[in-house]
């Protein structure tokens, strides 16, 4: 009986066996080999070393992409939290039926739309014939068609739109799960609307900000389209650095050693967020 | 959400890591016995093939730059060596020094059998151990070229187009053409400049053009660097490819560039008002070269039969034409419309009137170049 | 949805909606809601009016309206060929990330322990990795294990990168089977089989097609792994289509992107008809 059971226990972990196993070959085991690349000493020297490392920060150039590449990341973030945030309330209090059936298509649909075509909306769109410039020179708002592609600006409004429903969505949930009795008893003694917003429905919803924040920024500063396309050749991010060193110069160690800080960059930023997370997941529970 | 666990993930993955290397090992070994079979069918086909009448058949993969290129060898290559030879062309969009990393990458199996280089990056990258001689034997059309067309004595491939560079502008926004590449640095052009990078033959002409201008040389272009300094602020635009920078024009992103002949007369041939001008002291041209890679998939027939379609009068005719504009390499093509008003009808004297660059001084340093104006033009 | 109020407190007697404070709340919230819908969906709407343009180039407003440029996609073979390799690369990667997913899913709702907290998390971080560092790690693992680029090793970095999406929509959906409903099949008689047959499965069964649908899609539109690991000859879509942008940006990219868009856009409205799909997307399990 007993060896039964045990028998059965051990059928039942076989099945997590086979993707276990394929992750750990074609996932962690290339990351770990992509980081011991990045380790080789340049030339043909065996052994590993820090020079690739020391070469990548003590150079002013790659210092800066990284951080554009960190900026373009956080001011992505916070463009589609200051939009994200209402169109979410907006979605969670209109009640359940078409409208919110429609509001969600509207929300998942840019998602799941390919990003090549999401970017190339947006060269139609800021382009100097585009249709913001179309826009203003047929208001006389302005003479001379503004200069919006290849531009810091345009690449962030480029990302913001395809990166938003990844803001919305966690909050959608974060909201779904808020209790509406405690924000009509906070109104209800008389709470003017800001007060009850910052004192109830924000810091309640905060797991929901902290995952989409998260979802965002690790998206935006790994995007490759969109920055390469809309920012041009004059505008570097860590993405595009990887690409060309990997692809058009063939330098795989270097490429890796990029790669690297930008993994751990990502993965810095994504602990970081995931324990404000889980202090502000205990603090909503009480 | 997911993620609150990676640090977890982090030390198991250190723990199983004698696990991975293990089964690298073991991959790696199956791998070997996966690479170790490249057959050498290539020379094979070649000798059973001559002689032979009819269709030749099968399937080709040939390179083409993205943009114009891609879609004149669409349109007329491939479906004329379909009808004529019965091959099926896939064409690949790529830049000569990307096919040249690929081509070094995966010697036993390039992932293209026709590579379309110009002369730059053909003339730095290892011929040997990437390409094969063209078959001269297969290819009717080879025999005329014009002479300097062949390849030279190891005929690695001929030269299957050549293409002037000069200033492209809008014409809505100049009066008058642009007459030397001096121009670019007057005030007037601020915030119009689009400029290409210099992995291209397109960005690197450009440089050493504007380097001779003010005192340099193919081999010390300082000055270009500094002078591009200057222009940094009013430039619109760095495109990573001359297609690209075609595109910038055309959109109206920029004003005024650097660009190839063809380029901008199939955008007049679409309708708008564009200009080329050959700029002051000559249009640098630009001669492009066809090869059959090493270890081709194709037979070494259908690759010959593709390259000898691109050098055949009957296709050059097409190309050099409305809306391609290709400068012809067969001396059997007739030029007109804008050829006839820029250069000449005659082929010869369109080619004679091209000045051509010292790429093999160029290649010495044009690695540090390319990697020198990614960074400078960076903002 | 329109009128619906976003302060609840408004709704109260003792508010009332000239109240100023209760007023700018509303204000900020509708702008920026109304900003964000527009921000989401103009793009969308743009490129499509954009596609049935009748004139040669890409210009908004168009000139006038035609579907000539839809019809012009006809002649572009490359383009139907990279299709043709992207919908069967992301069939494999679905299928293979069904199995391989839904076996590792079972027993992760099953089970509670560290251990299997420790491989949720593995499962679900590719989801969080830079995809262009996972595409990179890939090609130096192949490169140094000696496996050549091809269509295989596309599938298997897609499988990578998409398999955190069914295992996802599968854990979402058996949550809310109950052990419990399990134990009294079993103690009913039935044996394992018949349980998965007849409990397990048609649970699962909305989890695991709204995750083939997303894992499918993703694969489909998936560049940055793709970049790296597609082979010149069997070139996808997504990859084919970065270079017409680029460097052939005429209004036949813009009617690609229509057929995308379209097709897209029914799918899902299939999806959410039949499996409730947005159920799947807005949930934070």
């Amino acid at each position: 009986m007993q060896a039964k059971a045990l028998l059965k226990a051990g059928r039942g972990w076989a099945l997590v066996f086979p993707l276990t196993l394929f992750l750990m070959i074609f996932y962690l085991a290339p990351i770990v080999l992509m980081v011991i690349t990045s380790l080789s000493q340049a030339g043909e020297t065996e052994g590993l070393s820090w020079s690739q490392y020391a070469e990548f920060f003590g150079d002013g150039f790659n210092l800066k992409v990284l951080w554009d590449t960190v900026w373009l990341g956080t001011q992505t973030t916070i463009v589609c939290l200051l939009l994200g945030y209402p169109l979410a309330l907006l979605h969670s209090r209109t009640r359940p039926g078409n409208w919110r059936s429609i509001l969600t298509f509207l929300i998942v649909l840019p998602l799941l739309t390919s990003a090549v075509v999401r970017t190339f909306a947006w060269i139609v769109i800021l382009g100097r014939q585009g249709v913001i410039n179309s826009a203003l020179l047929s208001l006389s708002i302005i003479e001379e068609p503004l200069r919006l592609l290849s531009t810091h600006h345009g690449v962030i409004a480029a990302l913001s739109q395809i990166q938003m429903p990844l803001m919305i969505l966690p909050l959608i949930a974060s909201m779904a799960r808020l209790d509406p009795n405690l924000e009509a008893a906070s109104a209800s003694l008389g709470s003017p609307a800001w007060r009850t917003f910052w004192r109830i429905t924000f810091p309640l919803t905060l797991p929901g900000i902290i995952a989409g924040s998260m979802l965002v920024f690790s998206a935006s500063v790994s995007s490759f389209v969109t920055p390469s396309v809309i920012g041009g050749g004059r505008l570097m991010f860590m993405p595009m650095y990887i690409y060309q060193q990997a692809v058009s110069l063939f330098n795989y160690p270097f490429a890796a050693t990029i790669s690297t800080v930008l993994l751990i960059t990502v993965l810095a930023v994504v602990t970081l967020l995931s324990s404000l997370g889980s202090l502000t997941r205990s603090y909503t529970r009480t | 959400m997911v993620n609150r666990r990676l640090s977890h993930l982090s030390r198991r993955s250190v723990l199983g890591a004698g696990l991975f290397v293990g089964s690298s090992m073991l991959l790696k070994a199956c791998g070997q016995s996966q690479t170790s079979t490249p057959a050498p069918e290539g020379e094979e086909a070649a000798a059973s093939a001559e002689g032979e009448g009819g269709a030749i058949g099968g399937s080709v993969s040939a390179v083409a730059y993205p943009g114009i290129w891609e879609e004149a060898h669409r349109e007329v290559v491939a479906s004329q060596v379909k009808t004529n030879q019965d091959i099926d062309a896939t064409i690949v969009p790529m830049l000569a020094n990307d096919q040249v990393a690929q081509l070094i990458a995966a010697p036993d199996n390039p992932p293209f059998d026709v590579c379309l280089l110009d002369e730059g990056p053909f003339r730095a990258a290892p011929r040997e151990d990437i390409l094969q001689p063209f078959p001269v034997d297969m290819s009717p059309s080879f025999a005329n070229l014009f002479p300097d067309f062949q390849g030279g004595e190891e005929v690695w491939g001929p030269t299957v187009a050549v293409t002037a560079i000069g200033i492209g502008y809008n014409a809505d926004r100049y009066e008058s053409a642009p007459a030397a590449w001096e121009e670019f640095w007057n005030p007037e052009n601020a915030g119009r400049i689009g400029l290409v990078t210099m992995n291209s033959s397109l960005g690197t002409a450009f440089m050493v053009e504007v380097a001779k201008r003010f005192g340099g040389s193919e081999a010390d272009i300082e000055v270009a660097f500094e002078r591009i300094q200057e222009l940094l602020p009013n430039v619109a635009a760095v495109a990573p490819s001359p297609g690209a920078l075609a595109t910038l024009l055309q959109q109206g992103e920029v004003d005024i560039a650097p660009v190839y002949m063809n380029a901008v007369l199939s955008l007049q041939d679409a309708g708008l008002n564009m200009g080329w001008a050959i700029p002051e002291g000559g249009s640098v041209g630009i001669r492009a070269t066809m090869s059959i890679v090493k270890n081709p998939q194709a037979s070494v027939e259908a690759a010959a039969a593709y390259i000898d379609t691109v050098i055949s009068a009957e296709a050059q005719n097409v190309l050099a034409a409305s809306p391609y504009f290709f400068g012809p390499t067969n001396s059997e093509v007739q030029l007109s419309g804008p050829f006839e008003e820029l250069f000449s009808t005659d082929p010869q004297d369109f080619i004679s009137q091209l000045i051509y660059l010292d790429w093999d001084t160029i290649n010495l340093n044009r690695p540090e170049w390319i990697e020198r104006f990614n960074r400078e033009v960076a903002v | 949805m329109a009128n619906s109020t976003l302060v609840r407190a408004a709704r109260s007697p003792k508010q009332s909606t000239k109240d100023w404070n209760g007023r700018t709340f509303n204000w900020a919230m509708k702008l920026g809601a109304f900003s964000a819908l527009i921000l989401l969906t103009a793009p969308t709407i743009i490129i499509l009016i954009a596609s049935f343009s009748a004139g040669e180039t890409l210009r908004f407003p168009p000139p006038g309206l035609s579907i000539k440029w839809y019809i012009a996609l006809r002649e572009l073979p490359e383009l139907w060929a990279a299709t043709w390799n992207s919908l069967w690369v992301a069939t494999f990667t679905t299928l293979a990330c069904i199995v391989l997913g839904f076996a590792a899913a079972l027993v992760l709702t099953e089970r509670r322990s560290r251990l299997t907290q420790a491989l949720e998390a593995l499962f679900m971080s590719p989801i969080a990795m830079p995809p262009l560092s996972v595409g990179l790690a890939l090609l130096v693992f192949y490169n140094f294990i000696g496996w050549r680029v091809s269509v295989t090793t596309l599938v298997i970095s897609h499988i990578v990168v998409g398999v955190p999406y069914l295992v996802r929509t599968i854990l979402v959906s058996l949550s809310q089977m109950d052990g419990s409903f399990r134990d009294a099949s079993a103690s009913l008689g039935a044996n394992g089989w018949y349980t998965f047959r007849h409990i397990t499965f048609p649970l699962a069964r909305q989890g695991v097609i709204a995750g083939s649908f997303i894992t499918f899609l993703t694969s489909f539109d998936n560049i940055t792994v793709s970049l790296f690991l597609s082979d010149a000859r069997t070139q996808v879509l997504p990859v084919r289509m970065l270079t017409l942008v680029q460097n052939n940006l005429d209004v036949r990219a813009a009617s690609i992107a229509g057929v995308l868009v379209f097709a897209t856009a029914t799918l899902m409205v299939l999806m959410e008809r039949f499996v409730n799909l947005s159920r799947f997307v807005v949930t934070d399990r």
